[in-house]
C-alpha cells in the first residue's frame, strides 16, 4: 500500500526534477492551461496508466499551434489599457505580484534591491506584462533620477522618476524569452538626487515608493493561479502586501492522530514555498475564494473531500494520491489535493511529499536560502572565512553622490557566541577623488547599529587598499545579518551648492569588488534561551534528532494555524522539517524540546512558572488587549534623581557615567560578576502575543511558547510575525507582540545555560571564555586579581628557592 | 623537591595568567580590568607593603602589561600593504617590545634583591695578602696623592699589602714620543710620580708601550706582583679605611670567588645633577645600578666587575689570563669570562670608596660613550646568552646590562615617532581613541607604578626617561658606530678634575636645541589640527600628548646642557672632629665640621682672639686613624667669621709633603659610614605623583633656563662675529 502512493509522488517529483527540461504537464480539469509554445513529446517520465492519478490526464503530445501563443499578444495593447482599471482586483488569477514586502522603498541616492521570482513554466513561456505603480518624495530632482527594472538582467524599464504629485501607473509588455521557468532575477534601481540640497542629510529625503499592490506581472488571459506539477507550488507567489498564505482544508481536522503529520505538512509546503512572508491557516470548510499568493490544500479521505470537491479522484478511493484540482467557486486557481482511502494512507502520501523536501539534515549549509527577498543567498559562516565582496553580490561600482549605501548578508549559526568580544574586519577596498573632503566619513551598520566608522582624514584623494575596518560582532544574530556600508561624502561643491550642484556626475568615490569581508574564528556554543537562534536558524529544534513535543491549547483550527504559522517559519529557517508529536498533556513534556502554543488561560501554571511568566496573567491578562495606562504609573527613585539632579558631584558622576556609556558602552549594571537571574515577566495589558522561551525544567530540552489571550489574537499575532521584517524581531526571551502599529518589545536574556553543540576544543573554550568575561566583567577583574595573587606568591615562593639568599 | 613544587607551582600560575591575558576579551573589560588593577596596585603601594606582597603587585603589573602587549601585537599594527605606514609602525611596535623585554629581564634580575650584607667583625681569620692596584694614565699628581694616600692609609696590617701606582702617562713609549714637548711632559710626569710614590710608600710601575690600555696596564701590575688578592682603584677612587677589612674576608669562606665589588660613591654631582641642583635631595643616577641592580645581580651570582672599587682573585686571574681587553669594557668582559668559567662573584651594599665623576656634560656623555661601546662589544664578542659556562639566571643577567645600552634606538624611535603623524599624517598606530586610552594609558601607568615599585627610593620618576634621553643625542651615532665598526673603539679615559667655573652652555648642546624646536613645531601644529581638523581631534590629542611629554623631557634636557658656573667643585662632607687649630705659633681646641676633596670648614674656639683673617696660614693638627702619629697639616685661610667666643673660618690645605696627603685623606676618606648615611638620606621616594609634579616643575624652570643661556651665547657670540 505504502509503495503505491510513493511510487505516485516519485513521479510527481521527477516532473519536479525535470522542470528544467521541458516538464510534462498535468492537465488538470475541463480547461487547459496554456503550455509553452513548443513542447517536443516529452521524453521525460509521465504519467503512464499504471499509476491511480486518473484525473492526470496527459497532456496531447502535439505541439501547440503557434497562433496561440501570438493571440494574447495581440491583445496586449488592450490589456494595458485596462490594466490600471483592473488593478483594484487583486484576486484577479492571471497576476503575479510582484515585491517581497509590503512596502517597498527605494530611499536614498542609489538603492539597488533585488529578489527572485518563481514562475511556472507555463507562465514563463506566457506573454507578460510588468505592471508597476510607484511615488516618489517631492525632492527628487526627475532630470537627474532615474528608476530601472531589470528581470534576469533584461532592462524592461528605465525612465525618470518623476511621480511625486500622485502615483503613476505603467505598463510595460516584457521582451518575449525574458522571463524562464524557475528562478527569475528581479531587480529595481534608483538613483536618485536631491533638486536643491547638497547635504548628506537631505538625502534621506530622497525615495521613492513602490506600490506593492500595484505592481505586478500579468500574463493576459491564462491565470497565473493554475499548477500541474507539484514544483509548480513554488510560484505559490505572494499577495499585493507580500504575503504568502498556505490554506490547509482538513474536514477532519479534528483527530489528534493526524495533527502530528499535518504539522510536517505545513513544513513540507513551507520549503517549498520558501517565500520570505508564509502563513498557515486551517480551515474545516473552504473559506472564500482564493487570492494570488494563496494555495489551497485539501487533505482528507475522498469521503470526507467530497463534499467539498464534488469531483474528486476516485483514484483515491484506492491509493493515495496527490492530484491538482481546481479550487471550488473561483476559476483558475488549482488546489493540491491529498486524498486517500484512509487516514494512515494519506500519512504515507504527506510522509512522502515531505521527505521529498526535507533538507539534508546531517549536511552543513554553506548558504541560508534568502533569495526570495535578496536576490542572492546568503552565505553561512562557521569559522573564520574570508569572503570577496564580488561573492556577496556587491560588485565594482562608482558613485557621484553624497551618501553611498551597500548592503549584504552574512549568516551564523545558533551557536554563535561572539557578541560580547568578537570583530569582523572589512579589507576595504576603495578610492576617493580630490574632491572629497576630511571629515567624510565610512560607516559600517550590522542590522541597522553602527558597528563602526572609519573618518576620512586626508584630503588630496586616496585609493585605499585592502584598508582594515574592525566591525563588532555585538550586533549579530543567529541567522542572516544585514551589513551596510555607507560612505558619507562631503565636498566644497557640496558646501558651497551653487544651483545645478547636484547634478553633478563625475564619480568622487568607488567601491570595490575585491573588497574582502573576514569573520574571524568566534566562540561556538549555543545558549538556551534564544529566540533569536530560533528564528534564525530554527535552533534547537531543527537539530533534534526526537520529535518535538508539541503542546496545544486546544485543537482548533486557530491554534493549529498558528503552530503551522511558527513550524513553517522554523522549516524555513532551518532549512528541514522538524519531527513533531502532538501532545495536550504538559506532564510527558519534561526533558526534552517542546513548543506550546495556545491562550494562556490553557497553559499550566507550572509551564509558566518555568518560563518564567507571572502565572497571575492567566487571569488577568485582558483577553481584549484594551491599552488603558495602569492606574499606577511607575513611580521611581530615578525620576525623582534626574528631577533634582543639581548636586555638583552627582553631576560630576552621572556625566562620567555618560561618558563611560558614550565610549566604552559601559553601564554600572554591566559590573556584574554572573548575569542576573531573570524576574518573572508579566505581559503587558496592550500585549496580544508573546512568545517565550526557556530551558525545561531538567535542563535538557528547550522549551518555547507562543502565548495569546486568546485564540483570536493567537493567529493574527502569528499571522503578523509571519512576515519576515516581524520575524526578524524576534529575539531575547520573550517578544512581545501588540498590534500592527507597534514595534515588537524584547525581553532580553539575562539568565541562561549553555548548551554545547560540538566537541570541546581547548581554542572553542577560550573563546567561549572571553566572551563570557567581557559580558561579566568583574569575573573577569576577580580572575586576573585571582592569578596575579597567586603568581606572585608563587614567585615568591619560587624566588625564595632559586639563586642565593 | 620543594623547589621542584614551587617550580610547577608557578608555572601553573604563570599559565592561568597567560590565558587569562590573552583572551581577546572587549575594551570595557579590558577598561575595568585596568581600573581594578591599578587600584590594587596603588593600595599595595600605599600600605607600603613589602616581601611577598611587592611580587604580588609586580605580577599585577606584568599580567596588564602582558595585556597590552598581546593587545598591541594582535590589534594595532597597521596593514603591511601600506608600508609608509607600517614600516615606522613597526618601528615603534619593535621600540615598545623592547622597552617591555628589557623590563621583563629587569625584573627577573631586580624582583628579590639581596639583602645587604652584614658588616665584617674585625679579627676574624686570615688576612691574605693584597696588592693595591691605582692605574692611571693623565691624573694630576694631587689627586693621585690623594688617592695613594687614602689606600695607603687603609686599615691592615702594613706587611700585607702593597699600593702600587701603575702609570701609564709616564711608560717608555711616552717618554720618547716624537712630540717632543709630549715627551717631556710624559718625562716630568715620570719624575714627579715616582718622588710622590717614594714619599707615600708606594710602588711605582710602569710599562714599555700603551698596550690594551687599562687591562693591558693592570696586566702588568699582575706580572710585577704576587699578592693573594688584587684590589683595584681608579686614580680618583679613594678608598675608605676599612675597605680591605670589609671585602677580603669573603675570599676564606668562598675558594671560588673571584670578585667583591663594592659601589661607587661619587663626592661631586654628575652634570645633570649639577645643573639641575639635585645631588643633594635626589638619589644619585648610579645609585640605582648600585643600590638594586647589582644587589639583584649578586642574587644570581652574576654581580659583575665595575673597573674600581673592587678585589679579584690572583688565582681566577690567572686562570683567565689576566683581564681582558677586547673590549672597551674590560672590568665587565672580565667577569664575564670568570662568570663562564665557573667563578663566582659577590657584591658588598656599601659605599667604601669615594670617587670623583666627570664634571662637565661633554666628559660626562665621553663616559657614557665608552661605557655603551664597550657593552656593545661584548655583546658582539662575547654574546651572553650563549656563552659557554654561564647559569641560565646569569645569560639573564648579563643580557639585561648589555641590550641596556640599546636605550637609545628606542628613545629616539619615541622622540620621533608623534612627528610622523604630526608633519606627515603617517597613521602607524592603528587604535581609536578609546582603546588607546584604555590600553596604552594603563600600560602607561602601570609601568611606571613598577618602576617606583622596583626602584622608588632610587630613581624618582621620569629621571630614567631624562637621563636616557640626554645621553641618547649623543650615544645613537656611537652605539650605530660601534655596530659598524665592533673594533674600531678605543678606550679614551674620562677626565674627571675639570671644573665649570663659568656659566655657558655645553659645547655639544647644540643638538638638543635643534631637537626641541622641532618638538615645538609639532607642538603648535598639533594645537591647530586639533581645531583644523575636528574630525580626527582624538588621535591628534593623543599624538599631541605624547609629543608633549617629549617636550617636557627635551626641555629639561635644555637645563641639562647649559652648564651652571660653580664656585665650590667638590662636596663637603659632615666630619665634627676634635683638633687643635694653630696660628703665629698659638693653638686653639677646634671642631672640623666639615670637609671636602681641597678644604675644610673649622669651628675655633679662640675666647676672644681676633688674629685670625683671610689669607692668613694656620696648622691643624689632629690624631689620624690610621695608624700615625698626630699631623699637623699647614692651610690656608680663606675666610673667616668670628661670632663671640667661636672664629668658623673655611681654609684650603696647602699640603707640602706626601705624608700631608695622608693627612687630608684620613680627615676625607677615614668614615666610610658617612656616606652611607650621606646616600641615605637621599633616598626617600616621593611617590609617582608628588615625583611628577615635581618633575613637571624642575622641567619647566630648566626649559626656561635652558632658552636664557640660549640668548646669553647668542649675545656673547654675535659682537664676535661682527668684529
Amino acid at each position: 500500500m505504502r509503495r503505491t502512493f510513493l511510487i505516485a509522488f516519485s513521479l510527481l517529483l521527477a516532473g519536479a526534477a525535470l522542470a528544467q527540461q521541458p516538464p510534462a504537464p498535468f492537465d488538470m480539469g475541463p480547461e487547459r492551461s496554456t503550455g509553452p509554445a513548443t513542447r517536443p513529446s516529452p521524453a521525460a517520465p509521465r504519467p503512464t496508466p499504471t499509476t491511480p492519478a486518473a484525473p492526470f490526464q496527459p497532456t496531447p503530445a502535439a505541439p501547440l499551434p503557434a497562433a496561440r501563443t501570438t493571440a494574447p499578444t495581440a491583445k496586449a495593447a488592450l490589456a494595458a489599457q485596462a490594466a490600471p482599471a483592473s488593478a483594484g482586483d487583486q484576486s484577479d488569477p492571471s497576476r503575479r505580484y510582484l515585491v517581497p514586502s509590503d512596502t517597498l522603498r527605494l530611499a536614498g541616492e542609489t538603492e539597488r534591491r533585488a529578489w527572485s521570482l518563481y514562475l511556472t513554466a507555463e507562465q514563463a513561456a506566457a506573454p507578460a506584462k510588468l505592471h508597476l505603480a510607484y511615488q516618489n518624495s517631492i525632492f527628487v530632482a526627475p532630470e537627474l533620477s532615474n528608476l530601472v527594472i531589470s528581470i534576469n538582467d533584461v532592462q524592461i524599464y528605465a525612465d525618470r522618476i518623476a511621480a511625486a504629485d500622485q502615483a503613476s501607473e505603467h505598463v510595460i509588455n516584457l521582451p518575449p524569452g525574458v522571463l524562464k521557468a524557475g528562478n527569475n532575477i528581479v531587480r529595481f534601481g534608483a538613483d536618485q538626487r536631491h533638486r536643491t540640497d547638497c547635504t548628506v542629510e537631505s538625502t534621506y529625503e530622497l525615495w521613492t515608493d513602490i506600490d506593492p499592490q500595484k505592481t505586478f506581472l500579468s500574463f493576459g488571459s491564462s491565470p497565473a493561479g493554475r499548477f500541474t506539477r507539484l514544483d509548480d507550488l513554488r510560484a505559490v507567489g505572494l499577495d499585493g502586501r507580500g504575503k504568502t498564505r498556505f490554506r490547509l482544508i482538513v474536514p477532519s481536522l479534528d483527530q489528534l492522530a493526524a495533527t502530528d503529520v499535518l504539522m510536517r505538512l505545513a513544513q513540507g509546503l513551507a520549503l517549498v514555498g520558501g517565500m520570505p512572508n508564509q502563513s498557515f491557516s486551517f480551515q474545516k470548510t473552504p473559506d472564500g475564494p482564493l487570492q494570488p499568493g494563496e494555495l489551497a490544500v485539501f487533505v482528507g479521505t475522498p469521503e470526507e473531500l467530497r463534499p467539498l470537491l464534488p469531483n474528486v479522484t476516485p483514484a483515491a478511493a484506492n491509493a493515495a494520491v496527490a492530484s491538482f484540482a481546481d479550487y471550488p467557486g473561483s476559476s483558475g486557481y488549482s488546489a493540491l489535493v491529498l486524498s486517500g482511502p484512509s487516514w494512515p494512507s494519506i500519512q504515507g502520501l504527506i510522509e512522502s511529499f515531505v521527505s521529498s523536501t526535507d533538507g539534508a539534515a546531517t549536511q552543513r549549509r554553506e548558504t541560508l536560502s534568502t533569495m526570495s527577498w535578496n536576490g542572492i543567498d546568503t552565505p553561512f559562516l562557521f569559522a573564520n572565512t574570508l569572503l570577496d565582496f564580488s561573492s556577496l553580490g556587491v560588485g565594482s561600482e562608482e558613485f557621484s553622490g553624497r551618501l553611498y549605501r551597500k548592503q549584504f548578508t552574512i549568516g551564523v549559526p545558533a551557536d554563535f557566541y561572539a557578541n560580547a568580544y568578537g570583530e569582523a574586519r572589512i579589507l576595504l577596498d576603495a578610492a576617493y577623488t580630490a574632491d572629497v573632503l576630511p571629515g567624510s566619513h565610512i560607516d559600517v551598520f550590522v542590522n541597522g547599529n553602527i558597528a563602526s566608522t572609519i573618518p576620512i582624514t586626508s584630503g588630496g584623494g586616496a585609493v585605499l587598499r585592502h584598508l582594515p575596518i574592525k566591525l563588532t560582532l555585538r550586533h549579530f544574530k543567529p541567522g542572516v545579518n544585514s551589513i551596510v556600508i555607507e560612505a558619507a561624502l562631503l565636498t566644497s561643491a557640496d558646501k558651497a551648492c551653487a544651483p545645478g550642484a547636484t547634478a553633478e556626475d563625475r564619480p568622487r568615490f568607488a567601491l570595490f569588488g575585491s573588497s574582502q569581508f573576514q569573520m574571524p574564528d568566534f566562540a561556538r556554543i549555543a545558549q538556551v534561551p534564544n529566540l533569536g537562534a530560533t528564528a534564525g536558524t530554527g535552533f534547537p529544534y531543527a537539530s533534534s534528532s526526537d520529535p518535538v513535543s508539541l503542546f496545544l491549547g486546544r485543537v482548533d483550527e486557530k491554534t493549529l494555524s498558528a503552530a503551522a504559522t511558527f513550524l513553517g517559519k522554523i522549516a524555513i529557517a532551518s532549512h528541514r522539517v522538524v519531527p513533531v508529536s502532538v501532545t495536550i498533556s504538559a506532564a510527558r513534556i519534561a526533558g526534552r524540546n517542546a513548543l506550546f502554543v495556545g491562550s494562556i488561560s490553557e497553559f499550566p501554571a507550572n509551564v509558566l512558572a518555568q518560563l518564567k511568566i507571572d502565572p497571575e496573567s492567566s487571569s488577568n491578562w485582558s483577553p481584549d488587549g484594551s491599552t488603558q495606562p495602569s492606574p499606577h504609573p511607575s513611580l521611581s527613585l530615578q525620576d525623582w534623581q534626574t528631577r533634582s539632579g543639581n548636586n555638583f558631584l552627582a553631576r560630576q558622576f552621572s556625566s562620567l557615567a555618560d561618558w563611560a556609556k558614550r565610549n566604552f558602552d559601559l553601564s554600572i549594571a554591566m559590573l556584574r560578576f554572573a548575569p542576573a537571574t531573570d524576574e518573572t515577566y508579566k505581559p503587558p495589558k496592550s500585549a496580544q502575543m508573546i512568545i517565550a522561551q526557556e530551558s525545561d525544567p531538567t535542563e535538557l530540552g528547550t522549551w518555547t511558547a507562543i502565548i495569546s489571550p486568546d485564540g483570536n489574537t493567537l493567529q493574527q499575532g502569528m499571522d503578523a510575525f509571519s512576515s519576515r521584517q516581524s520575524w526578524e524581531n524576534l529575539k531575547g526571551r520573550i517578544t512581545v507582540y501588540s498590534g500592527a502599529e507597534a514595534e515588537p518589545e524584547t525581553v532580553p536574556v539575562s539568565w541562561f545555560r549553555f548548551m554545547p553543540t560540538q566537541t570541546i576544543s581547548f581554542f572553542n573554550a577560550r573563546l567561549i571564555a572571553a566572551n563570557w568575561l567581557s559580558d561579566n566583567i568583574m569575573s573577569y577583574g576577580l580572575l586576573l586579581a585571582a592569578g596575579a595573587v597567586l603568581l606572585g606568591l608563587a614567585t615568591g615562593g619560587l624566588l625564595a628557592r632559586l639563586g642565593r639568599d | 623537591m620543594r623547589t621542584a613544587i614551587s617550580a610547577v607551582i608557578w608555572a601553573l600560575a604563570s599559565v592561568m595568567i597567560i590565558i587569562l591575558v590573552t583572551l581577546p576579551i572587549n575594551t570595557r573589560t579590558q577598561l575595568i580590568a585596568s581600573i581594578l588593577i591599578v587600584t590594587v596596585m596603588a593600595v599595595i603601594k600605599i600600605l607600603n607593603a613589602e616581601g611577598k606582597w611587592r611580587l604580588v603587585a609586580l605580577a599585577f603589573g606584568t599580567a596588564m602589561i602582558l595585556r597590552y602587549v598581546y593587545w598591541r601585537t594582535t590589534s594595532t599594527l597597521p596593514p603591511v600593504n601600506q608600508l609608509e605606514n607600517f614600516i615606522p609602525g613597526l618601528l615603534v611596535y619593535l621600540a615598545e617590545m623592547y622597552s617591555v623585554v628589557m623590563l621583563a629581564l629587569s625584573l627577573f634580575v631586580v624582583s628579590m634583591p639581596l639583602p645587604p650584607r652584614k658588616a665584617a667583625t674585625p679579627g676574624e681569620g686570615r688576612l691574605p695578602t693584597v696588592d693595591v692596584f691605582v692605574p692611571t694614565y693623565n691624573e694630576d699628581e694631587g689627586l693621585l696623592a690623594n688617592t695613594l694616600a687614602a689606600a695607603r692609609n687603609m686599615d691592615y696590617p702594613a706587611d700585607k699589602f702593597t699600593v702600587w701606582l701603575l702609570d701609564d702617562g709616564g711608560t717608555v713609549q711616552k717618554r720618547t714620543s716624537a712630540n717632543v714637548s709630549d715627551a717631556r711632559a710624559a718625562e716630568a710626569r715620570y719624575k714627579t710620580l715616582q718622588q710622590l710614590c717614594e714619599d707615600l710608600g708606594v710602588r711605582y710601575l710602569t710599562r714599555e708601550r700603551n698596550e690594551h690600555a687599562k687591562a693591558g696596564n693592570l696586566n702588568n701590575g699582575l706580572a710585577h706582583s704576587t699578592g693573594e688578592l688584587v684590589a683595584v682603584f681608579d686614580a680618583d677612587h679613594a678608598p675608605a679605611r676599612d675597605f680591605l677589612l670589609e671585602t677580603v674576608h669573603y675570599f676564606e669562606t668562598e675558594p671560588k670567588l673571584f670578585l667583591v665589588q663594592t659601589p661607587h660613591f661619587f663626592l661631586n654631582p654628575d652634570p645633570v645633577e649639577r645643573n639641575l641642583r639635585t645631588f643633594e635631595r635626589m638619589p644619585s643616577e648610579n645609585e640605582m645600578f648600585y643600590g638594586i641592580i647589582q644587589r639583584g645581580l649578586d642574587k644570581w651570582n652574576a654581580a659583575f666587575f665595575c673597573g674600581s672599587a673592587a678585589v679579584l682573585n690572583r688565582k681566577a686571574l690567572e686562570v683567565s689570563k689576566g683581564f681582558s681587553g677586547v673590549s672597551i669594557t674590560e672590568d665587565c668582559e672580565t667577569a664575564l669570562d670568570l662568570h663562564g668559567l665557573g667563578w663566582h662573584s659577590i657584591y658588598v651594599d656599601r659605599p667604601l670608596i669615594a670617587g670623583l665623576q666627570p664634571a662637565t656634560f661633554a666628559s660626562f656623555i665621553g663616559q657614557r660613550s665608552r661605557w655603551a661601546q664597550g657593552m656593545m662589544q661584548i655583546l658582539r664578542f662575547r654574546f651572553p646568552p650563549l656563552k659557554r659556562g654561564l647559569s641560565f639566571p646569569q645569560r639573564l643577567c648579563y643580557m639585561s646590562s648589555t641590550l641596556f645600552w640599546l636605550f637609545p634606538f628606542p628613545r629616539t624611535i619615541f622622540l620621533f615617532a608623534p612627528l610622523f603623524y604630526l608633519f606627515f599624517d603617517l597613521q602607524i598606530f592603528t587604535s581609536s581613541g578609546g582603546e588607546f586610552l584604555v590600553y596604552s594609558l594603563t600600560y602607561m601607568i602601570v609601568n611606571m607604578l613598577m618602576q617606583n615599585y622596583l626602584y622608588g627610593s632610587f630613581r624618582w620618576p621620569w629621571i630614567s626617561e631624562l637621563y636616557e634621553y640626554v645621553q641618547t643625542v649623543h650615544l645613537l651615532p656611537a652605539v650605530v658606530s660601534v655596530m659598524l665598526n665592533p673594533r674600531k673603539p678605543t678606550f679614551k679615559v674620562t677626565a674627571k678634575d675639570e671644573s665649570v667655573s663659568v656659566s655657558r652652555l655645553s659645547e655639544i648642546s647644540r643638538p638638543f636645541f635643534v631637537i626641541f624646536a622641532v618638538l615645538v613645531i609639532a607642538f603648535c601644529i598639533s594645537v591647530y589640527r586639533v581645531y583644523a581638523e575636528p574630525y580626527k581631534a582624538d588621535v591628534t590629542l593623543v599624538v599631541g600628548g605624547w609629543n608633549l611629554l617629549n617636550i617636557i623631557i627635551a626641555g629639561c634636557a635644555l637645563g641639562v646642557v647649559s652648564e651652571r658656573g660653580e664656585r665650590q667643585s667638590s662636596r663637603r662632607i659632615r666630619v665634627s672632629r676634635r683638633c687643635e687649630f694653630g696660628i703665629d705659633g698659638r693653638w686653639f681646641t677646634a671642631t672640623i665640621e666639615d670637609v671636602s676633596v681641597n678644604g675644610a670648614a673649622i669651628q675655633i674656639y679662640t675666647e676672644g682672639f681676633r688674629g685670625i683673617a683671610a689669607n692668613s696660614q694656620g696648622v691643624i693638627r689632629f690624631q689620624p686613624f690610621s695608624d700615625m702619629p698626630v699631623g699637623e697639616l699647614p692651610v690656608d685661610v680663606r675666610h673667616a667669621e668670628s661670632l663671640g667666643d667661636v672664629t668658623s673660618i673655611g681654609c684650603r690645605y696647602m699640603p707640602q709633603k706626601a705624608t700631608d696627603h695622608r693627612l687630608i685623606a684620613d680627615l676625607i676618606f677615614a668614615n666610610s659610614a658617612q656616606w652611607s648615611q650621606f646616600q641615605t638620606a637621599r633616598r626617600n621616594n616621593p611617590g609617582l605623583l608628588r615625583g611628577t609634579i615635581w618633575f613637571l616643575g624642575v622641567a619647566l624652570y630648566q626649559t626656561t633656563r635652558g632658552l636664557g643661556y640660549l640668548v646669553k651665547d647668542f649675545g656673547k657670540n654675535r659682537p664676535a662675529g661682527e668684529a
